[in-house]
């Protein structure tokens, strides 16, 4: 997946308006709450196959942090 | 189909008898929560966005002085109409939220419902998945010949057990009792079993205090229904879709000779990605939840009634049942259609 239809989907996930940036920050944000987190799940799991703990994705800072999270060669 | 099992020592021929769901009948307390109503309790809770992401937009829910035993009684006494209470000789009745830790709530109910008191009556504990659970135990009794007549009843309020400031889970979560009568019959419509088990997610979805662990509530949260939504979603989106493919297989069917599929009705949002993990055509599955929310062990017969009188099944057609949660516990089966009403 692209890095820029990666941000275009994530900012459908945290519904917002506007453009997201990858120094955009994530946890403690309004748009970051459970439901954004399942959202983002489903995302993972079907683009990805990959599967993390609502935890450990309630606690990435920046969307910079989830893109490492996934891996940076899957999001290029 | 009849199965025919021979002792060898004894060379006793004894036959399994089947069974078939017949009557399912639905019960919901009077009051109602919309989403309107649990606007300004919380900061940040938006009514129209939850019950576009969740697709619930109210749910019933039960009055101070009213328990699961009444919600039950309700259910019940709306089926007895039609079938007569002295021909029930097993009440099976899953609920998670009893009227009290003993007696069992069955026996109460087995004398709230004049039911014969020949009539084996228990409770079991088990929430989104109980009715898998039931309709799995309902199959062996009558299998086996303990029984010919089961009154299987689903009743959960978990309002009662949810923080007044829990938005999240008071919008998601609605109370409802259902009862299904299943019957030995001629038709085999109760297919094969998939049933699992993960006690490892048991903190996930949890009431820690007032029971045997920690019998003293203490004003904390922890006096009320916890829900880790996000892992509920990642155990729900990984142990689903191999289920439905094992319940397929074991029944010997293809995908495309399924009729109609109720999953657990959890949240919509849950049921859309799992319709589409699981390649299931959107007229074939069963969503339906907006004016009751998740009833826990009530969603799949609430389901079933729905379709049936949608007219979304009809008589002979191959259902797939799936229940998934607390627990974890899970479980499906597919049944054939054989109601009367």
């Amino acid at each position: 997946m692209t890095k820029n239809d990666f941000l275009a989907e994530l900012t459908e996930i945290l519904e917002i308006d506007g453009e997201l940036t990858t120094e955009a920050p994530l946890a403690g944000t309004d748009e970051y709450d459970s439901l954004a987190i399942m959202s983002l799940i489903a995302f993972i799991d079907e683009h990805f196959g990959l599967s993390f703990s609502g935890e450990k994705l309630g606690k990435v800072k920046t969307v910079k942090d989830l893109i490492s999270l996934i891996g940076e060669e899957n999001i290029n | 189909m009849i199965v025919v099992l021979i002792e060898k020592n004894k060379q006793r021929i004894r036959i399994l008898s089947v069974a078939s769901i017949t009557y399912i009948d639905t019960y919901f307390p009077d009051a109602i929560v919309s989403n309107h109503d649990l606007e300004g309790i919380a900061d940040g809770f938006d009514a129209e966005k939850i019950g576009k992401k969740i697709g619930v937009q109210k749910r019933h829910v039960v009055m101070a002085n009213e328990t699961v035993l009444d919600l039950a009684e309700g259910a019940c006494k709306k089926l007895l109409k039609r079938i007569e209470p002295s021909t029930i000789d097993y009440l099976l009745l899953c609920t998670q939220t009893p009227d009290y830790f003993l007696p069992t709530t069955a026996c109460i109910l087995q004398h709230r419902l004049g039911l014969p008191t020949t009539c084996g009556a228990l409770d079991f504990n088990l929430g989104c998945s109980g009715y898998i659970y039931g309709l799995s135990l309902a199959k062996g009794l009558i299998a086996s010949g303990q029984a010919k007549r089961v009154l299987l009843v689903t009743s959960e309020i978990y309002s009662k057990h949810i923080k007044t400031d829990d938005v999240a889970n008071r919008s998601i979560f609605g109370d409802a009792a259902t009862a299904t009568l299943i019957e030995k019959s001629d038709e085999d419509c109760l297919g094969e079993f998939v049933l699992g088990t993960d006690g490892s997610g048991a903190e996930n979805l949890i009431i820690k205090n007032g029971a045997g662990r920690h019998p003293q509530k203490d004003g904390s949260d922890d006096d009320y229904l916890y829900m880790n939504g996000p892992e509920i979603f990642n155990f729900t989106i990984q142990a689903v879709p191999p289920l439905v493919h094992n319940i397929t297989e074991k029944n010997g069917l293809a995908g495309d000779t399924i009729d109609y599929y109720v999953f657990h009705q959890a949240n919509e949002y849950m049921l859309k990605y799992l319709r589409k993990k699981c390649e299931i055509p959107m007229h074939k599955f069963h969503m339906n939840m907006t004016n009751f929310g998740n009833t826990v062990s009530s969603t799949i017969p609430i389901g079933l009634k729905q379709a049936w009188e949608k007219k979304s099944i009809s008589k002979g057609n191959k259902v797939l049942l799936v229940g998934f949660g607390v627990g974890y516990s899970y479980g499906g089966t597919v049944i054939t259609i054989n109601c009367k009403g």
